[in-house]
């Protein structure tokens, strides 16, 4: 594969960038200072939470795109183990990245909504906080579990399985809320119920709109990071074999003509 | 064999080792394995589970003196007639609904900011009887049947609604306007 990216003399890549990624950039850019306007001037303040509803705009946006970051995982590991393909296995490594950071920003945003709201930081009881803390670590886990020496193979696969398997919690994190309505503070789902309107609504959606984009921006950029990486990695091997066969003297032209001429291999 | 391959010098390398154990991948999956058990169990037995107003008014014999999460929505927010000190404590006097079935409560120290009419709140305590901190108290429009929840904690379950004619709307549906049975 690849990439229309920013190349050196050499030939090489010297970036993750191109064309539509710095466009897309550009966007993003633009679209933050306009989302951190909407958020904290044009939209009201909530007449009980006052200020804290602001909130809203971060929290639920990164919430989503973490669930749909560790779907990407899922859908990239089931297709890695079905097809062997090195794009789905960087795929799933990019996005369950990316995922972990919108997981903890949900966490952490959560929290400080949780202190003004619920009158407390964390509940160890509570079925939504828990579970999407073990979702965070699952994930983790498939992070840590990637950083283990293995044959490229290996690793993919034994990463593919759990980032399968971490996929499970994702529905119980999401219905938890409807699931265990009297064992989680945690609202219920304000988009579905209709519950948001005018400005709160658009910025909302604003905000959501903002984080699709990074979320983009971000997995292009770490998968062609990956992607590079792993041409590295095999580039790598294929020199070290080059390497000792030099050592050894070996003509590697002679070597191939002598096997078409049915000579010992 | 051929002539080149034979000269080849077969011994194996000195590799850096790496510093991961190989049972590393296993610890891993046990850990993840160990997290899903956990998860279940979690689900299954230890998570909290309030116990609705009325519920908790049925199950009290049962209930005893043990400690449970009350789930009710104040029949009126905390005036400064409802804070009291007591010795070197202060509490809050305060009644909570749930499906017309009405709990007093007592709480130690000042209710959280969002503590309001109608906003459904989780109080951590246990069931006393008797008679109360401030013995001539009478909840207005409680229960007052010699029955409060002692609680020392309140946290706040907020409701999903965000519109700006919630409150209009639930007056028009009676007080109080957002009950979590409602």
């Amino acid at each position: 594969m690849k990439f229309k990216t920013i190349e050196s003399r050499d030939g090489q890549p010297n970036a993750t960038s191109s064309r539509s990624t710095r466009f897309l950039g550009l966007c993003l850019a633009l679209g933050v200072p306009i989302l951190v306007l909407f958020a904290f001037v044009f939209s009201p303040k909530d007449d009980t939470m006052d200020d804290a509803v602001r909130l809203l705009y971060v929290h639920v946006p990164v919430a989503i795109f973490s669930y749909i970051a560790f779907g990407v995982t899922a859908m990239g590991s089931i297709f890695y183990l079905w097809k062997q393909s090195r794009w789905w296995d960087t795929t799933a490594h990019a996005s369950a990245e990316i995922g972990v950071i919108f997981c903890g920003l949900t966490l952490v945003t959560g929290s400080i909504w949780g202190r003004p709201t619920w009158n407390t930081w964390w509940e160890w009881g509570d079925v939504r906080l828990v579970t999407t803390l073990v979702m965070f670590l699952m994930f983790i886990g498939y992070l840590a579990l990637r950083q283990v020496p293995a044959t490229p193979h290996v690793r993919a696969k034994r990463a593919a399985i759990v980032g399968i398997v971490g996929t499970i919690n994702i529905p119980i994190v999401n219905r938890s809320v409807e699931w265990w309505e009297n064992s989680t503070l945690h609202q219920q789902s304000s988009l579905t119920d209709g519950n948001l309107e005018d400005l709160t609504l658009f910025t909302w959606f604003l905000g959501t709109l903002i984080f699709a984009l990074a979320y983009v921006w971000l997995m292009i950029h770490r998968f062609r990071v990956g992607w590079l990486s792993s041409e590295h990695d095999a580039l790598g091997y294929g020199a070290a074999i080059e390497e000792r066969k030099a050592e050894a003297g070996i003509d590697t032209e002679a070597q191939a003509q002598a096997s078409e001429d049915g000579g010992p291999q | 064999m051929n002539e080149g391959e034979s000269s080849i010098d077969l011994t194996p390398r000195v590799t850096t080792k790496s510093s991961l154990p190989r049972w590393i991948p296993g610890l891993v999956l046990l850990a993840v394995a160990l997290t899903i058990i956990g998860l279940v169990w979690f689900l299954a037995t230890n998570s909290q589970s309030f116990l609705e107003a009325d519920q908790a008014v049925a199950e009290r014999e049962q209930l005893g003196d043990k400690r449970f999460q009350l789930l009710g929505s104040p029949i009126s927010s905390a005036g400064p007639e409802q804070t009291l000190i007591i010795g070197e404590a202060e509490y809050t006097f305060f009644t909570i609904t749930f499906d017309d079935v009405y709990v007093d409560v007592v709480s130690q120290g000042t209710p959280p900011d969002l503590f309001d009419q109608g906003v459904p709140v989780v109080l951590e305590g246990r069931w006393e009887s008797g008679p109360l901190p401030s013995k001539d108290y009478v909840f207005l429009g409680g229960a007052n049947d010699g029955w409060w929840f002692a609680a020392d904690r309140i946290l706040v379950k907020h409701d999903n609604d965000y519109r700006k004619d919630r409150i209009d709307d639930a007056e028009n549906r009676g007080q109080p306007d957002k009950s979590p049975d409602s």
